[in-house]
């Protein structure tokens, strides 16, 4: 889905906004400060405010254009918004919530059922309880649901991990990869965390003081050493999705493909991938370029799992520090130093592994396993040794 | 324990106060939520009309009512003279009297009622793709309930009392406008009816407490209902 915004102007009382960019990936992150305007765009996007100026636009649809006098209203934009504050209707059951924008779904096309999202979410067991009995991290969830039970083409976030814990945030981001991945709904994300919005996109777009300042992907915003106050290098992290290949009970290791089909092993500190799995499982990564270490050969007799070659593509230098774009069939963001750029006259071009500890790798998400019967009999019969993975 | 006197009396009382109440709600609700949730040319002057009867001698309302809906009154003529309806010192006129003199004291609980309810749920009840109106009725109207229903209260109570209003608008007629303040008001000159006047005093002060713990605990409730 593409999202544009061209030359929209609003203002709120003395403070004034101008957004001008355009989106098209599946999950976008909105990045700025606190007061930034990030809220603004979504309410703009929404249709609770309308702008003064400009033009904004889903796809070939026209929402807003203010030359042709044209504003969709904000309940016929089928857009679902789940706010900062969640607004949970508090005389309702977390069910009632959920069920709430039934009767005016009644004429759209139902590909999100009531089940589906209780059992995604995970809400069966506090289905007959208030909001205000329930956690930062559940209400959270309840009002994801809410919004998706609403039918929309586009889900809109704002700020989903500012009321839940370090532990919750983590949670909540697995949830929305879920839910991204299970109804292939396009998700607008507004968080001032950079490295939550990392996890789950390298879409973003900035707002700073009121106007969209820069948009795309993260890596190109800093490989041309954009916006480098706010988009602080040593806050990214490389994301993969990964397939699982096997399980080893002796190392205590899961082995997985990557998108170049290196194979890769991690250990899951993090417990996610404490379940059973079948091969071909598909899981989402992630690694801070600080825990990438760089050498000239390949070396045996090291701790060190993993050693993917790859090519020096760019060396960028940053106020944060230095850092290396590696391109093993992929891109990886690693941190240097002037140092290990002396000693082992790192320079563009040159072929280099990347040491990267099992350890070091962040098991941010496990996507469900394949739902399509059909697909997942004919897998089972190419693979004759499918395996089931049971950790103890 | 009650002589029939008493009991028509009581039963026309509650008649009154039920009736106006009921008629009052919905003129409650309405004024309640556009005071609260509306900014308008004449707002205050709104205001001010509607609590008029809340600061302004009883007696003086009743008055005015004469001369506005009375027989030989600006409205009350008209009325008189097309469609023969006559609306002063009568059961009518009671009623009329009841409404006006309880609904400040509605409004005002109905008012704060919707004050109270976060109008970011209107926001998120129009993403789900709900109307104003549906979120009026089903947002809003649910969540303001016990501040409506506490109003409601205190409009049954207010009625019950109202005495000034009454006597000037809708007279003193025995089974007719006659009400429990009324019915006291006239016994209390004549000697020997002590008894029957301390047994409605009675009467008129134990609805009266229910009326106010019902209304306190319906705040009480209010409160915690929206968070």
């Amino acid at each position: 889905m593409i999202i544009k915004f061209e030359s929209v102007e609003h203002t709120l009382g003395n403070n004034h906004f101008y957004y001008d960019f355009q989106t098209d990936s599946s999950i976008t992150g909105v990045f700025g400060h606190s007061g930034a305007g990030k809220t603004t765009l979504f309410n703009l996007l929404s249709g609770v405010d309308t702008p003064k100026k400009g033009k904004i636009k889903l796809d070939s649809e026209v929402l807003v254009d203010l030359v042709q006098n044209h504003i969709t209203p904000g309940k016929n934009r089928n857009i679902g918004y789940v706010f900062q504050e969640n607004h949970l209707f508090p005389h309702l059951s977390v069910k009632k919530n959920l069920i709430f924008s039934k009767p005016y779904t009644k004429n759209k096309k139902h590909y999100i059922s009531f089940e589906d999202v209780v059992s995604l979410l995970d809400l069966v067991q506090i289905l007959n309880k208030k909001p205000r009995q329930l956690s930062g991290g559940e209400r959270q969830r309840v009002a994801i649901g809410r919004a998706l039970l609403s039918q929309p083409r586009l889900l809109l976030l704002d700020e989903p991990f500012s009321n839940v814990d370090c532990s919750r945030r983590k949670q909540i981001i697995s949830y929305l990869l879920r839910i991204n991945n299970h109804f292939q709904i396009p998700m607008v994300i507004i968080s001032h965390h950079l490295e939550d919005i990392l996890k789950l996109t390298r879409k973003i777009v900035i707002i700073e003081n009121g106007r969209s300042t820069a948009s795309g992907d993260i890596f190109n915003i800093i490989k041309n050493g954009e916006k480098p106050e706010l988009v602080r290098p040593k806050k990214f992290q490389n994301t993969f999705e990964v397939t699982l290949t096997k399980f080893s009970k002796t190392e205590n290791t899961y082995n997985f493909l990557l998108q170049n089909q290196t194979e890769i092993k991690v250990s899951d500190h993090s417990k996610l991938l404490n379940e059973t799995l079948t091969k071909g499982t598909k899981v989402q990564l992630s690694l801070r370029p600080v825990d990438i270490a760089l050498s000239i050969d390949k070396h045996d007799g090291t701790s060190v799992q993993n050693q993917i070659k790859g090519q020096i593509k760019q060396i960028i230098y940053n106020n944060e520090g230095i850092f290396c774009v590696i391109d093993c069939g992929f891109e990886l963001f690693v941190e240097i130093s002037q140092g290990i750029i002396n000693t082992l006259y790192l320079h563009e071009g040159l072929e280099i592994y990347c040491q990267i500890k099992a350890n070091d790798f962040d098991v941010v998400h496990v996507f469900d396993k394949i739902n399509n019967e059909e697909e997942s009999k004919n897998l089972s019969m190419q693979n004759s040794e499918a395996f089931k993975l049971t950790i103890h | 324990m009650f002589s029939s006197e008493e009991i028509t009396v009581i039963f026309l009382t509650l008649k009154v106060a039920l009736t106006s109440t009921v008629l009052t709600l919905p003129l409650a609700i309405w004024l309640g939520w556009i005071l609260a949730r509306k900014n308008f040319w004449g707002k205050f002057l709104v205001e001010g009309l509607v609590n008029i009867p809340l600061v302004a001698p009883p007696i003086v309302t009743g008055y005015l009512l004469l001369i506005i809906l009375g027989k030989n009154g600006i409205i009350g003529h008209w009325l008189y003279e097309t469609m023969g309806i006559k609306l002063a010192f009568n059961f009518a006129a009671l009623i009329i009297a009841s409404v006006v003199v309880s609904l400040p004291l509605a409004v005002r609980s109905t008012k704060s009622a919707f004050e109270l309810v976060d109008p970011n749920y209107e926001k998120a009840s129009s993403s789900l793709g709900a109307s104003k109106i549906g979120t009026f009725f089903r947002v809003y109207l649910p969540l303001a309930f016990p501040g409506i229903l506490s109003g409601a209260v205190l409009a049954f109570a207010r009625s019950l009392g109202e005495f000034g209003a009454t006597i000037s608008f809708a007279g003193n007629i025995f089974g007719k406008t006659q009400t429990i303040a009324l019915n006291v008001y006239s016994n209390m000159q004549i000697p020997g009816k002590e008894m029957q006047v301390t047994r409605l005093v009675i009467i008129s002060l134990i609805i009266s407490l229910l009326a106010i713990i019902a209304s306190e605990y319906l705040n009480k409730k209010k409160k915690y209902f929206i968070r």
